[in-house]
This record gives structure tokens, sequence and C-alpha cells, in this order.
């Protein structure tokens, strides 16, 4: 039997990111990946790195994106591998009618209540800053702080980061069952194996529900499957992050030239058939973009892909230990894990390391969430729990 | 906001057919004929497929073959006409998908001259897309003045225009020899025919061949035409371009079964169009989307669609024919365009089942033989994978997205184990023509780095098949966004 300090079930950014927070310090780490790393949630979205998160309903999360998106600025040198991190964009949220325009001052003391500092611009000099905005949008919120990076290599590079540091990353295997033994360890066994381990930590993303529903807890978690589409390349004319105050868009032009658009336009089925793409969906994406941004009807479409967020209902992240299970930690639950990732990992590490965490993770307990942890939520020693 | 929805007549079909060669112009006539409303999508100008547009026009009195397929050709086209098939030409099917709750399938159309988009239903759909060139990346391939043998045809026939003063043309077997003497014939200087097939491979073949009289025939006419006027080199292939700004010389390399270089006795010839002809690669981007059965082909190493003796795919009224199931030729394509054709009247309720069988069996015979007997040309007339060891780290893999061959390599050391995981990886294959050029390559670096035999599978197929324009898409689909 293999045995190490810490297992990771989840190879996403979250997870990656926790295993090289922990093989950083020296915690001997095992990821199991049960398909390829960042191969999700992760890997999938468009690569939006913002503090003006969809519908502006984040606003306590604030704090948390900005230092997020500082370790942004100097991951790609961190991990040594290029994550194509653009943090020079900022984010401009649009208002296109008269509700929109009301809310944005409110949003704007809200946000700047929380430290950050925002601009915002009426018509004429939004017309000056976005000149490629169509005539009828009315104003906009502008965070300087904002942009994107390549989403698909993020939760790969982590990991090899943290095997840099000694920790073992295993793709292709499934985490099937937990055992608790008498001496308050675990033994993990796998597709392929087993693992005795001090620590679990569950990190599966929005699949951590079935991880943790055998041991007690209902964990509140949904998905949101999205469509996201790329243009043709042109040159460059969109030097923003682009979001509309009602949501259904993020639009950003790639260093590339091509413009991406998202916006959480559902596709016509979910998981695993991440492939099957609704046009009529990414036709409608593209009109929302067309009539904020009239130069993007002339290009043509040319990629599609089908992707899904996974997060707790209140979509703020869930880091916590599993009451009744010493040691057995849950970290997922955050819309927008990737933003998050560099942050999330820290702050799970210094739960399962019992070290003061640099964050506050007390606002992020189970505890938040009345129900979830059933009665019957305790460790039997040698009972086997299968996934 | 409320698009045009599709009420128009034309907008719903008992049968789509995707492709104007001769699977899809036989499967359209024998469903028109049998009472289906029929519309045939095709990407070309003209109806009749690649292979017999090759066909030389204004000289086809001077070889008897070329007269036989020319006349073949447009007595399959009639057939479409009298049949009232109504004929979409010049535009191209970028989407394919079942139909939502009702029966059928809908297909998103562009034509390529106007970028008009439509959707049609259509209630079968007959995939008949034919074949492309395949292209391998050597050094300089990407140099103006280098094209596929393909391009260099269409260049002669629709402009008049030679591909250039000093032609080489560098590939293996009939299709090479045809384009050759097509050329030659029509005047241009073809200064070297380069066939990577061994003279003594060709000559056993030939022998094995000589059932087939008509083929060999014009075979022989084309060697003797190539032999008179060119250079004619055997068991070499040109394996890199070099020039200032457009191509100005080749190599012309030995090169061994498996089509590596062989350092011995290498020929430099200045040129200004170097003309490839690696093989061809079935399209199956339409069937691969809709997501039936597929496996893949041996010959090419794409995913070719499973069918059952009627041509249906596992997706029920998804029918394929021709090249779509893998290169076979003409006349089985044809051939399997007259079944596909037959089964979908008789899926729409328009004839019988016994008719339906009487047809299957009446060509069963000769599509299994044209079929082996490409099959074996095929095989006797390709290149090795080896070929790929032409191409030098800095040569681009991906022309779209300009991604090197290093660049693949080096993702693959990084653990990428499937084309798609390089493409996320490198950007290899996201560029205008989706990979449609550098897949097969990337998939045979990845098997020649893990040592199997079978290419891995080729990167995935998601809509748009071909670029939309967005005015036109936004334009075409039914919308159900707020106003602003």
């Amino acid at each position: 039997v293999q045995t190490c300090d810490v297992v990771i079930i989840g190879g996403g950014a979250v997870g990656a990111s926790i295993a090289y927070s922990l093989a950083k310090r020296g915690t001997d780490v095992l990821v199991l990946e049960r398909g390829m790393l960042g191969n999700e949630a992760s890997g999938r979205n468009t690569g939006t790195l913002t503090v003006l998160t969809e519908r502006l309903t984040k606003v306590n999360e604030a704090p948390l994106r900005s230092i997020a998106l500082t370790r942004w600025m100097r991951l790609s040198s961190e991990l040594d591998y290029d994550l194509e991190v653009n943090l020079g964009l900022g984010t401009l949220v649009v208002a296109e009618n008269e509700m929109e325009a009301q809310a944005l001052p409110p949003l704007k003391a809200a946000y700047e209540e929380k430290g950050l500092s925002l601009r915002l611009l009426q018509a004429a000099e939004l017309r000056a800053f976005a000149p490629y905005l169509s005539n009828h949008v009315l104003s906009g919120l502008y965070c300087a702080l904002g942009g994107k990076a390549n989403p698909r290599q993020v939760a790969w590079a982590y990991a090899r980061a943290a095997k840099k540091c000694g920790a073992r990353v295993k793709e292709g295997v499934a985490a099937c069952g937990l055992v608790a033994e008498q001496d308050g360890t675990y033994t993990i066994s796998t597709s392929e194996d087993s693992v005795r381990a001090r620590s679990v930590v569950l990190a599966a993303g929005p699949w951590t529900s079935l991880l943790a529903r055998p041991l007690g807890v209902e964990l509140p978690l949904r998905i949101n499957y999205f469509q996201a589409s790329v243009t043709t390349a042109v040159a460059p004319m969109l030097p923003h992050l682009l979001r509309r105050m009602s949501g259904q868009l993020t639009l950003k032009q790639a260093s590339q030239g091509n413009l991406i658009l998202g916006g959480g336009w559902c596709g016509a089925s979910a998981f695993p058939q991440h492939g099957r793409i609704l046009l009529d969906a990414v036709a409608s994406n593209c009109a929302v973009a067309a009539r904020l941004v009239p130069a993007l009807a002339e290009l043509s479409l040319l990629r599609t892909w089908a992707g899904y967020d996974g997060s707790s209902i209140d979509s703020y992240p869930v880091i916590d230990e599993i009451p009744g299970w010493p040691n057995v930690f849950v970290s997922t639950g955050s819309s927008g894990g990737f933003t998050l990732s560099p942050v999330l990992g820290d702050m799970t590490a210094a739960v399962v390391l019992r070290e003061p965490s640099p964050f506050d993770v007390s606002s992020l307990s189970l505890a938040r969430f009345p129900g979830a942890v059933r009665g019957d939520s305790h460790a039997r020693s040698d009972e086997l729990v299968t996934w | 906001m409320s698009g045009r929805s599709p009420d128009s007549p034309s907008d719903a079909v008992d049968l789509l057919v995707v492709g104007g060669g001769p699977a899809g112009l036989s499967a359209a006539a024998a469903a028109a004929d049998a009472g289906a409303r029929v519309l045939l999508v095709d990407e070309n100008p003209e109806l009749g497929g690649q292979y017999l547009r090759t066909l030389p026009t204004s000289w086809s009195d001077e070889a008897t073959w070329a007269i036989r397929t020319r006349a073949h050709r447009d007595a399959l086209i009639r057939d479409v006409t009298r049949t009232a098939v109504m004929v979409v030409a010049e535009s191209s099917v970028f989407d394919l998908a079942p139909a939502g709750l009702a029966q059928g399938y809908r297909a998103g159309i562009q034509s390529r001259s106007t970028s008009e988009v439509r959707w049609v239903e259509a209630r079968c759909v007959v995939v008949a897309a034919g074949a492309y060139e395949a292209v391998m990346p050597f050094p300089g391939w990407t140099l103006p003045g280098v094209m596929t043998i393909g391009g260099a045809q269409n260049l002669a026939k629709s402009q008049g225009l030679p591909p250039g003063a000093r032609v080489v043309l560098s590939g293996a077997g009939p299709f090479l020899w045809l384009v050759a003497d097509n050329l030659i014939r029509r005047g241009s200087n073809v200064v070297a025919v380069v066939d990577a097939t061994p003279l003594a491979a060709s000559l056993r073949f030939a022998l094995r061949a000589r059932t087939r009289a008509p083929l060999a025939i014009e075979a022989a006419a084309h060697w003797l035409r190539i032999l008179r006027h060119s250079r004619f080199f055997f068991g070499r292939a040109a394996v890199s371009a070099e020039g200032d700004g457009r191509v100005e010389r080749v190599t012309l390399a030995r090169i061994d079964a498996r089509s590596r270089v062989l350092a011995t006795d290498p020929i430099t010839l200045r040129t200004d169009a170097l003309c490839t002809s690696y093989g061809l690669v079935p399209c199956t981007e339409v069937t691969r989307l809709v997501g039936c059965e597929h496996r893949r082909d041996p010959l090419s190493g794409t995913s070719v669609p499973v069918v059952n003796d009627r041509l249906e795919t596992s997706s029920p009224g998804l029918f394929a024919a021709g090249e779509t199931l893998g290169v076979g030729g003409w006349q089985a394509a044809e051939q399997e365009g007259r079944v596909a054709g037959t089964a979908v009247a008789n899926k729409l309720g328009l004839i019988s089942d016994a008719r339906v069988r009487d047809v299957i069996s009446a060509h069963a015979h000769m599509i299994g033989s044209h079929r082996s007997f490409t099959r074996e040309m095929l095989s006797t007339y390709r290149l090795g994978r080896g070929a790929l060891s032409w191409a030098h780290d800095a040569t681009i893999a991906c022309r779209c997205e300009e991604v090197t061959v290093e660049t693949v390599r080096r993702a693959i050391q990084f653990g990428d184990r499937s084309a798609d995981a390089i493409k996320s990886r490198t950007r290899v294959g996201m560029g205008r023509c989706q990979g449609r050029v550098c897949g097969i390559g990337v998939q045979t670096m990845l098997a020649d780095a893990l040592g199997v035999a079978e290419l891995p599978a080729p990167f995935g197929v998601r809509p748009p098949l071909r670029p939309v324009t967005i005015s036109n898409l936004i334009q075409a689909t039914e919308h159900h966004v707020g106003e602003a």
C-alpha cells in the first residue's frame, strides 16, 4: 500500500492548486484525477479573470478576487509555464437601458466599500473610452483590474509545479472508496490500487457532492452549462473585457485577434458530451454581442465549445472539514474556481495543515447551508464507503 | 428580435444530400425518382464532384476513357436535373443535428458566394461529401508556389493558368500521373514527376491490375506522355522546398519503404511550382458531428461512419455513401449513392422493401469489387508514416495558427495523449481550416511518439464546420433575447 500525507481527489484548477500549495510546504501529496488534468470546468471556461462577476452579484467576493488577480499576475513565472495572462484589459460592464443604468452607481458604491476602485462612465465619456460600443449604450462601470488567461493548461501547470516539489499526480485514476482506519488514517481505494493517507481533500468541483454524500454531507452544488465561441481573428478592436449589467455576455479579444464570446448560453446537452453544441444559442449570444459591438456582426464564427461552471447554490466556495470525519476536507463550490484557484489552493492547504489561513475561511464553512450535514455523518472504523 | 422561421417550402425536404459528386448525384436522383423532395448541397460552383472534374474539357476527344467518364458525369447531372432535385451549389453545410422533437435533421447551410445562411429540415440525410487531399508538413510546404495537385488542376481548369513555369509534381500513383498528363497536355512545362512508389512495386501492381484493362491502358498513356515530356522519378519524393518568398528549389530524396529520407543521391531541381499529392482523406465532419458510430479508416487515419447494407448509419435517417465511407473510387461512390437514395426512398415509404433488397443485391458485387481494387491501389501508392520525418522542428504544422512541428512535439513531451489535448495546448487545428490540413500530421506525430500502429482519434468535431458570417447567422436564426 502506498502512503502519503494528503490525497486530493480531483485534478482541476482547484485540486491541482491545493496540491501545489501543500507540496510547496513539503507535504507529501497524491492527486487522483479520474480523467485528464483540467479537462472539465477548469479548462473549458473562457479564461475570464475579473472582480466584476456575472450581473455583479458577488460583491462580497471582491477582496478575495482582487488578491487572486494579483497572484495571477505572476502565476506564469511562478509555475514556469506561459498561461497567457493579460490583466491589463480591465472589465467594462455596460448598461443598455435606464433600469440597468440606475443600478450602476449603487453597485459602484458597494464595490468601493469593499476597497475596489471603479470608474463610472457616462454617455460621452463612455463613447471616447470605448468607441467600439453601439450608440445606444447608456453608461458603464469600469474596473482597471481584469482580463484573461488561457484556461486550458492551468490545472496542468499547477500539477507540474506540484510534481517538481515532490507531489505525485495520477491521471486516469479514479477514487473508488474510503475506509477510516483505526489509527485515524484513511485508506483510499482507487481504480488502480489503494493509498493510505492522513488527510483527504475532496476537490472534484461539482462532482464533490457525489463524494461527500456517502460521508453524510449533502453539498448544495449545481452545474451551469454554457457554450462559448470564437470569431475569426481581426486587428485589435476591443481592448477591454466587456460584460453587460444584465448578464448574457462576456466578450474579449485574444492576443491572436479572435473575439471570444461567452455569457452562459446553455447548450443542447450536458456532461459528459461536452461537444454537443446548440448553434441557435450561440447565434443568440452573437446577437447580444453584435448589439453592443456592431463591428462583430461582420466577422465570422470560427469555433464553439461547451463547458460548465459548477458552484454552490450561493456561488461562494466551500472549504471545510467534514463533521465526524477528522482530516477529511471539502474544497469546492466556487463559481469561478479557475479565477480563485491561486488563493483557494493556499486557503485549503492552510485548513488541511491546521495553520492560520492567509484569508478568512470561516464564512466558507458548511455551516452556512442548514441541513447539509446529515445526522449520520461520522466515520466508522473499518467500514468501507464506496464512491 | 425574431429571425426568419423555416417556413418557406424549400426549407423542409424529405432528403438532404450533402455533396454533388457521383455518390450524391446518384443518391439524389434515386430518391427523387421515387418521388422524394430532395435538396442537394454542394460546395463547388459546378456539380460532378472532384474526381470527374479533373477531366480536361478541351481535349476530351483524345482519350476514350475521358470521354466515357465525362459522359457519365453529364448523365448523372442530367438525372438530377430531370428529377427536379433542388440544387444549392457553392454552399456548405456548417451544422447538422437531430431536429429537436421532430423526426429527422436540421442543417445549417451557408452560401460560399453570398454568405447567406439558411436552416433546412430534412427527414433523411445522405452524406456524400467526398474526400480531400492530405497535406504533409515538410520544410517549405507553406511557401507560395507549393500546392496540392488538386489545387493545381483546379487552377488550370478554372482560370486556364498553369501552376508555374517549371512545375514539379510529387506524390504517388494514378492521380499523380493523371494530373501530370493533363498539365502536360495543357502546355505546362512539367520538369519532373516524382512518384514515391518504387518502380518495381508499381509494375507488380500493374500486373495484378491487368484485369482492369481500360485503367491499365489509361495509366500507360499517362506514363508515355510523362516519359516523353518530363523526368519521371520512382522511389523518391519532394521532401523540402526552398526559396525567397516563394518556392525556387525542391529537393528530391530517395525514400525507403516507410517513406523516410535516405541520404544517398539527393537531387535538387529549380522550380516555381511544387504540386504534391500525398493521399486522400474522407470528408466525415458531418457524420462525426452528428455523433453516429464510426471506425478508424486504416488507409487515411481518419474516422469513417459505420453503416449497414442500406448505408444507413447508427443514427436513424442518416446515410453515407462514397468516399465518406473510406476512399473507394468514383464508380463505387456512384453505386453506393444509388443504394443510399433507394434506401431513403424506402424509409420514406415511397418504395417497397423488396425493391431496396433488389437494388442492394444488384450493386453489392460491383461495389465490393471497386472498393477492394481501390483499397489495393491506395495501399500500393501511398506515403508511409516516415514522411513525417521530412519535417524539421521549425516546420509549420498548422498554417492557420502558425504552430510549428516542434511545438506539437513538445506538447507530446508534456504528456498530451490525444489530438484534442495537443490542439487545446498548442492551438494546432484551431484556425480557419478546422484542422483539415494539419489533423493527420498531428495524429501521426502522436502515434510515432507513442510507438503505436493505429493513429489516435482525429480532432473532435463541433459546429460550425466552416466559418459562418455572424450577421447572417443572427439573421437566419430565431432568437429569444431580451431587447435592449
